[in-house]
Order: C-alpha cells, then structure tokens, then sequence
C-alpha cells in the first residue's frame, strides 16, 4: 500500500515572549492511501499543529523549522514545506483539504452558504465551470432572441476565462459594475455544484439553506457545511482538526456517519484529529498517538487496544473509566514544551523509565509488523 | 490576598505570613513585570512616558522657572496665572534675552504664558476627567446594576446629551454660564460624563452575568462588596484606556474653546487663548512665527504625550494582543 | 429616535432658562425692530416668559415646531433664515471632506493591519498618532502661514475678490449655494479654479483630524478580523493572501468602522466650526462661533438644536447602513 503522506522529522517553534515553545520536535507519520489514520493525544500535544504544518499554515509566531511533508501526487512525492506559495494555494482545497473544530467559527458571518462553499469550485474549478456556461451559452444563442448580441459578448469573454483565467483583461471587466453581471451566469453554475454537494451532505432542503446565513445554522448544520466545503473538490486527504468535539453527542453519531458514508464515496484518505479514544475506534483503521509534540506510537486499530506497546499508550487505555474500575489516572503533569525534559518527553512520568531514558531520546521505529513505537524498552529504538 | 482552606499552605511549604503574602501576590508582581517589559520594549509607549513626565516637570517647577511678578499684570494681584507684561505695546516682539519666547500682542511675556500654560492644561485635563469619572462611573454603576427604571432613565439622559456633537453643545454652555475657563471646564465635565457612564454600564451588564458573580453572592457577598471587589476591579482596564486617551482631547477640546475666544481671557496663561491673539499677526507674515507656533508645540507635544500613553496601555492592557 | 429628539429639544430648552427674560426674548422675535425695550417688554408679556417653565416649554416648542427659533442679533437674520443661507458653503466644505476621509482612511487602515510591525504600520500609526494630537486650529494657522503668507497661494474665504464679486452680480445665477457646481453650471471655469484653491487647505484640516482616527479604528477592527477562524479556513481553501483580506476580512472590518462613522459625523460638526473660523470661510460653523462670541443666545441654541437634529438623523442613516452590511442584524 502505497503511502499517501509521509512526515519525516517534522520541527515547529514558537517564539513567544516566554521562551521558545517546541511544539513539535520531529514528528514522523505515514498515511497510506484509502485509510483513516487517527491522531489521537491530549490537548496541547501538538496534534492542530502537525496538521497546520501539513498546509504550512501555521500561524506566527509559529515557524516550520525543520523536517519533510511529502505528498504523493501522480507526478511523484511533492516536498510540502519547500513550496512556492502558489503552488500551496492549488493544493490546499483541491489535493489536500482541512476542517476544524468550530464549525461557526470557520463560516464568515457576512457571507451566505452558497457564496462561501462555491468559492472553492470558483478557485479550483474554474475550467469546468466554463465549459458548462459555454455549453449553455450555445443552446441560447440557437434560440432566436434579441439577446443574442449580450450572448456573443459573454461567449467570448467565457472563452477567454477557460483559457486564461486570470488575465488582466477579466480582472479589469469584474470590477465595472454593470458589465460584470456576466459573472452571473457562473455563479448560477456554481451554485448547482452547492446544491448537489450539500445534498451529498444530507442536507434537508439545500436550495433553501444555500441562501442563508451562518448564524442561522445550527452547529451540525454548520459542520456539515465546512465538510462540504472541504469535500467540494474531491481531495485527495481529508484532514479533521477534531470535527465533533463542540457539538452534541448526537449530532457527533449524525457527523461521523456522514464522514463514514462520505469516504466511501469520494474515496478519500483521512487524518482525523481527536482526544476521543472512543471515536478513533469507530472511525480509524490505524492509530497514531501523540505526546509533548512526538508520535509515540502507531499501529492499527484493533492492535493498539490489545497490545499497546508504549507505556504512555497503555497508560491511556487504562484510564478510560469503566463502570466497576477503580478510576486510574496518569501521575504528574503535561512538560511545559518551553523547557522540555531532556531524552524522552515521557519520562518523568513513566512508570518503566530507566536512566536512558533521561538521556538520549528514543526514535519511532517498527517493532512488530506494522507496528511502530518510540521507546527504549524495544530493541531498535535506541540507537 | 485571601485564599479559602489551609490545606494549600502546607502543600506550597509556606511557613510564615510573609511568605503567605508573597506567594499571594506572586501572580500579580509577575503580571506588572511583563507589563513593564512590553512598556520598555515598544518604543512609542516610552516617548509616551517620558513627555507626559516632562510637562509634569515643568509644572511642578513652574514657580522657579518663570516666578510670577505681580507689578507687572494685568489683574494687579497675586495670580500666578497672569501673564506678566511690562509695557503696553501692541505688536509682538520676536525671542530676545529678557523674553526667550518672545512676546504676544500687548506685550505678554509667551515663556511665562506657556510655563504656566502647562500647569492650566493639567488641571483642565485632570479636572475634567476625574470629575466625569466620578459622576460617570457613579451614575454608570447604579444604573447597571439595579437595572430596571433607573437603567433607563440614565441611559435616555445619556442619549439626549450624544445626541449632540460635543463642542457644539459646549459652547452653548458657555454661552450661558458666561465666559471664563472655569465655565469651559465645567461644561466639558457635563459633557463629559455620558462616555464614562455608557463605558461602565457596558462592563457591569457583562459581567454581571459572569459565573463568579453568581458565586460570590451566593456565598453572601452584599451587593456594595460585589461591586467594588469583582466588577470594579475587572473593569477598570477599558477604562483606564479611555480615560488617558480622553485627557488629550479634553485639552484639544478646551484649547479651541480659548481660540474660539470662549474660555481664557487675554491674559490668562493659557495655551489655546496664546494663538487666539496670535491670529491678527499670523497673517501679517513671518516674523511673528513665533506667537503661534511656540504655543502650537506646547500644545501639540502634550496632547501627543498623553495619546502615545493612552495607546500604550491599550495595548499592554488588552488580553488579545498579549503573549506575542 | 423620537424620544431622543425629544429630550435634545427638553435638553436646549433647559439651556435657555439660564437666561433671564430679557435675553430669551431673543428666541421668540421675528424682525429687528422688536429689539426696543418696549417691544422686548411686550414680548415677555404675550410669551408669557415669567411664568413657569413648563407653560413656556409648550409655547416655545410649538414656536420651534413651526420653525421660528428667534432671531438673531449677530446674523441680523431669523436664526432658520441664518442657518439655511450659510448651510452650502459648510456643505460644500464636507463634500469635499468625505471621500478622502472615507477612502484613504481605509486604505491606509488595512495596509497598517495586515503588514503589522512593519515599517508601513509603524510610519502609519505614528502619523495618524500625531494627526489626532493636533490642535486642528494650529494646523489651519500653519498652513495658512506657509501657503498663504509664504508662498501666496489658497487665500482665506471662499473666493477671491473678483470671482466674489461676479458671483453677486447678475451675471452669475446661484443654484445650490455651493460655489463649485454653481460655477460648473454656470460655465465659468475660472471661478470653479477659484473656489477650488480657497477649498484646499480647510478639507485638508478638516479631514486630516478624522482619517487619523479612522485609521485607528479600521485598523484595529482589521486585527481582530484576521484573528478569526473563517481567515484560516479560507487560506486552507487555497484562497490567495489579497483575496482573503480584501473579501473576507475587509468586510467584517467595516462593520465597526461604520458604526464609528456616526462618531465621524459629529467630528464634521465640531470640527466645521473651527475650521471655518480660521479660514473665515462664510459657512454656518463660522456664524455660530461668532454667535457664540457676541452672547447670541437665540442663534447659538438654534444651531445646537439644528445640529442634533442633524446629527440624531445621521446616526439614523448608520444605523440602516450597518443592517445592510451584516446580515446578523439584518434578519434580527
């Protein structure tokens, strides 16, 4: 199976006015191809960061430091990090695509449903949508009507788009204000594309709630609708920044279905953020946990609830409460990522340290089959 | 600091009184150091400063640097506040030895007039906005927190004084109250206080809903201790802000008055009534740069200090901007 | 904004009882020759302006309702007729005054927000610091020194000699009062040049005061925007840096901006007065102050009544205006 995205030493600092912050101090990943990897760790742990990096939208002070973000495209395994702005642009939304936490959060207030899910077909899309208008201009210009002078006009300015959209010319023309009512008619086809896209969202009614407002939605409603945005040009990787963690338990069963139902249909991979252990195993075929800024352990699903191989991991599944266990927590705190302890950022309050630990700082490597730790309790870790 | 239950001396190894007070106040001497910190780092906030503290200077120095000479005045007696002049000439005379300024029309010493200057912008300034800052914060915090009648009563008072552009209705005051700085001082205060109340009321409404209000008066707090231990304290930053911010144009505003001709007279020491006089000459050419310019700075360079700190502790005091 | 108006009217009508009856006999004369003691003496009479204030307040109102506010011994006009004849000059000096205020004060609010801490943010904010520091009537006195007295150019007034002198002739017809269309529809271009140069520097100190604050208030408002989580969204949607802070966040960024735009307008009010006293520009911010100089009580409490008329109708149209602009109120 081939790998999708592969993360390899993966470095970002913030340079904050206490001391620099080592939020993620070579992280290393691999998705593969079709699956849902979950990233599971708790809050602070670097997980957001990871996948701003991915995007490389990590937001100043913040700073990409070191490391590899490769993407397999067709034309061979693109370096993320060391790419040109536009090049990231074309990505984002169309290969790679990112939804967050707070879906009303993610909406501009001041823009309804339609104008904001059609602005990713706007950039992404835009040669079809072209061809489309094209196509319809045809079929009027056969009909007999006086218009069809305005229809020549439009023809060739939409001839001129599919080609070159962004030369000065239509740039000049969008702003004029009457003349640019030819945009029109590629609003009009973009918005069938919402209309389908948020059908595809089991949406109730997307022709009326294409024409709302944010503050009118409810939060699945809401969420549904970043999805769709994240969905609306068939990208390659999905990734989740913990999609359900401010809604309803119910409406979180709603999501995850849909995303469930989702990744069958548009073929997807997926890199779902989370603290919830319980969703990760509904949703995920493989696992990778994080602490204080590094991937300790990634195995598949049903792998890492049986044999969790590192003691942070273990430690986890521990301590979800069960009815009729004592209730186990983990001793002492999360590290301040300012000063993080030296050697493995787990020590301190691991109950299997030993004086190497403190020392030298282990290496993810693949233990058993498919399963990889980071740890110097197995051989192969410490090198 | 009061901080409930004991268990927590014994876990911080706290020994003694003193070390309770200290580890109490700990947080708070951490906050004002980063304060200081972002004070000293941004550059205009120390610009800001170090004018406001110069003018202070001046003012307090103000009877050794320019010592008043009542013989020479206009009133005859012992007001600090009159400009000397000695002679009754009309035309300005340019900067010389015994006038480093140099003189206004009739003969007014410009040194003294803008030495004695800074001390009338300090009291219009600081006047004005601790007057309005009592009636307001007073009016502000019973109307928000008993609500009700009261709550709208002053907020349609309020609106009836915003519903006029502020020197519009300043200087209808002073028409009636009658000509003298102190009656410009008077109607800014009157104009004044609405912003202070509106400020306040906002802060109250908000976080008259915040949980730890609820707290505090289900533990029995009276309604006087909730006021002044957890929404004046919470709200005083956005007013701090405000009210150093207002200082500048208060005196921006009362300058123009006493341009206007509304508030000091002729020779009272005070900045804007200098360049009312200097008008006449202004015109006559450039020889008389200095009876407005010279007073122009002074005012200028003031009201500058007070923004650039008004903006400083804006921006030190505004918990979005911080940690950066 | 019917009880506010009303009160504003209560509010100026307190005012007036500061005075004694001879002086509030002002705001009920019509012609000048009532200013004898005995016509004054019939006036408080028949008005009644004795008796208690609330028998007053009913006859003034119902005087002012019908549009008489006094007359006024400083204009030697009735105040209504004073204001009405000197409104297009101040209108013509804030026509002039808006679009600059308006676009450059956006413009350079934006361009500060978005490259923060750096060299243009900081040119920017010290300048528009120093703009609101300055006493506006130094500012006119400067500028009239250098230009008018140094280089003899933008005189003070509204036209120079000659173009004044045609204006009031027949040869010139007046339609709106405001000297540049009038003279563009009378053909006349010189005295369109005119007027424009007698323009230049009072919208220059009149608009440099209020884009200083402008740009305060956009900036920070465009800070705010582009902390929001709808930026990264639509930078993760590949939406190109420009287009991101001139769709997405200038438009939540104006939102605040207009509502302080209300607080622009009364700047305009306050700051017409000064500015057409320095440059004795014959507008009705001028009259006012000399009004206020000269003890005239009926024209200094006309024109604040009329001022926050105006000014309450203003904050009126912003209102409308920010319910056009977020949907949020719109549909509330």
């Amino acid at each position: 199976m081939k790998n999708l995205l592969t993360l390899k030493d993966l470095v970002v600092k913030f340079y904050t006015y206490e001391g620099v912050v080592e939020a993620i101090d070579g992280v290393n990943l691999n998705l593969r191809d079709g699956e849902t990897l979950g990233l599971v760790g708790e809050t602070g742990c670097g997980k957001s960061v990871t996948s701003l990096a991915v995007l490389v939208l990590v937001p100043a002070p913040g700073k990409i430091e070191g490391g590899s973000a490769l993407l397999a495209t067709k034309k061979g395994n693109l370096e993320l990090l060391s790419q040109k702005e536009a090049v990231l642009q074309k990505i984002r939304g169309d290969d790679i695509s990112m939804i967050f936490q707070d879906p009303r959060a993610s909406l501009n207030p001041v823009f309804t449903v339609a104008e904001q899910v059609s602005e990713v077909f706007f950039l992404h899309r835009k040669e079809e949508l072209c061809k489309r208008v094209l196509a319809g201009l045809e079929n009027d210009l056969s009909k007999r009507s006086w218009k069809r002078l305005i229809y020549k006009l439009e023809r060739n300015i939409y001839k001129k788009m599919s080609e070159n959209p962004n030369s000065w010319r239509l740039r000049i023309l969008s702003k004029i204000p009457i003349v640019n009512r030819y945009q029109l008619r590629l609003k009009k086809e973009a918005g069938k594309d919402v209309v389908k896209i948020l059908g595809l969202m089991k949406i109730p009614d997307p022709e009326r709630v294409a024409e709302m407002y944010p503050h009118e939605l409810s939060g699945g409603m809401a969420q549904r609708i970043v999805i769709a945005m994240a969905l609306g040009c068939n990208p390659g990787l999905l990734i989740a920044d913990e999609p359900t963690t401010n809604l309803d338990v119910t409406i979180q069963a709603q999501i995850l279905a849909l995303i469930r139902e989702l990744r069958e249909e548009f073929k997807s991979s997926v890199l779902y953020i989370t603290h919830d252990l319980g969703v990760v195993a509904e949703l995920c075929d493989r696992v990778a946990v994080m602490y204080a800024g590094n991937v300790v352990e990634i195995a598949d699903v049903m792998e890492i609830y049986k044999n969790p191989l590192h003691p942070y991991t273990s430690a986890l599944l521990e301590s979800i409460p069960r009815p009729g266990k004592e209730f186990k927590t983990i001793e002492g705190e999360v590290p301040s990522l300012i000063s993080p302890p030296i050697g493995c950022r787990f020590n301190p309050r691991c109950t299997k340290a030993t004086e190497l630990c403190s020392q030298q700082k282990p290496t993810l490597e693949e233990v058993e089959k498919d399963h990889f730790v980071m740890c110097h309790l197995y051989p192969g870790s410490s090198k | 600091m009061l901080i409930l239950g004991s268990g927590w001396r014994d876990q911080m190894g706290v020994k003694s009184r003193f070390q309770e007070f200290k580890v109490g106040i700990d947080p708070t001497v951490k906050e004002i150091k980063f304060m200081l910190s972002r004070v000293r780092k941004s550059p205009l906030s120390l610009i800001g400063t170090s004018i406001v503290v110069f003018y202070a200077v001046i003012a307090l120095l103000a009877p050794v640097l320019a010592p008043p000479n009542p013989s020479w005045t206009v009133t005859q007696i012992s007001d600090p506040f009159a400009i000397p002049r000695e002679k009754y000439q009309s035309t300005p005379s340019p900067p010389s030895e015994l006038h480093p300024f140099g003189t206004a029309e009739w003969n007014y010493d410009l040194f003294y007039g803008c030495i004695w200057g800074t001390i009338t912008a300090f009291r219009v300034g600081l006047y004005v906005v601790f007057g309005s800052l009592a009636i307001g914060l007073f009016i502000g915090v019973v109307a928000g927190y008993y609500g009700g009648v009261i709550d709208e009563l002053m907020m349609r008072f309020t609106d009836v004084i915003f519903a006029f552009p502020g020197l519009i209705l300043a200087m209808a005051l002073v028409t009636a109250f009658g000509r003298s700085l102190d009656n410009v001082m008077l109607a800014l205060l009157l104009i004044g206080w609405p912003s202070y109340t509106r400020l306040i009321r906002g802060e109250i409404l908000r976080i008259k809903q915040e949980d730890y209000v609820e707290a505090a008066k289900a533990v029995g707090c009276s309604d006087f201790r909730v006021i002044i231990r957890h929404v004046l304290p919470n709200s005083i930053y956005p007013i701090v802000v405000v009210a150093s911010l207002d200082i500048g144009s208060l005196v921006l505003s009362a300058a123009a008055l006493s341009f206007l001709g509304l508030g000091a007279p002729e020779y009272f020491a005070d900045w804007g009534q200098l360049i009312s006089t200097s008008q006449n000459w202004m015109l006559k050419g450039w020889d008389y740069w200095y009876t407005f310019i010279i007073p122009g700075v002074f005012i200028f360079t003031f009201v500058l200090g007070w923004n650039l700190l008004g903006d400083a502790f804006r921006d030190i005091l505004d918990p979005t901007l911080r940690r950066r | 904004m019917i009880p506010t108006l009303l009160g504003a009217t209560l509010l100026i009508f307190a005012v007036t009882q500061l005075f004694d009856p001879i002086s509030r006999a002002a705001l009920y004369i019509t012609n000048p020759q009532q200013f004898t003691p005995e016509a004054t003496n019939e006036i408080i009479a028949r008005y009644g302006l004795n008796d208690p204030a609330y028998m007053q307040f009913s006859r003034w109102f119902s005087e002012v309702l019908k549009g008489n506010l006094g007359f006024s011994r400083s204009g030697r006009a009735p105040v209504v007729e004073a204001i009405l004849s000197k409104i297009p000059a101040t209108v013509e000096l804030v026509m002039y005054c808006s679009p600059f205020i308006v676009l450059i004060g956006i413009f350079l609010g934006v361009k500060s927000a978005v490259h923060r801490d750096k060299p243009i943010d900081h040119i920017t904010r010290g300048v528009s610091i120093m703009g609101s520091s300055l006493p506006s009537f130094w500012l006119g006195i400067v500028l009239l020194s250098v230009f008018y007295v140094g280089f003899h150019v933008c005189p003070p007034g509204r036209l120079g000699g000659t173009a004044d002198l045609y204006v009031m002739s027949d040869a010139f017809t007046r339609y709106t009062g405001i000297n540049t269309i009038d003279a563009l529809l009378n053909g006349k271009i010189w005295i369109f040049l005119d007027a424009i140069e007698h323009l230049i520097l009072p919208v220059v100190v009149l608009s440099t005061i209020q884009i200083a604050y402008i740009v305060r208030v956009m900036r920070s408002s465009m800070l705010e925007a582009l902390n929001k989580g709808y930026i990264t969204m639509a930078r993760a949607k590949g939406l190109p840096q420009k287009a991101v802070i001139n769709k997405h966040a200038r438009k939540n960024a104006l939102i605040p901006t207009i509502t302080l735009s209300g607080i622009l307008i009364a700047g305009m009010l306050n700051g017409v007065i000064i500015t057409e006293t320095v440059f004795g520009f014959n507008g009705v911010g001028r009259w006012s102050a000399n009004a206020a100089l000269s003890m005239d009580i009926a024209a200094v409490l006309g024109f604040a009544l009329f001022a926050g008329i105006v000014f309450v109708t203003a904050n009126l149209l912003v209102d409308i205006l920010y319910a056009y602009v977020d949907p949020r109120i719109r549909l509330a």
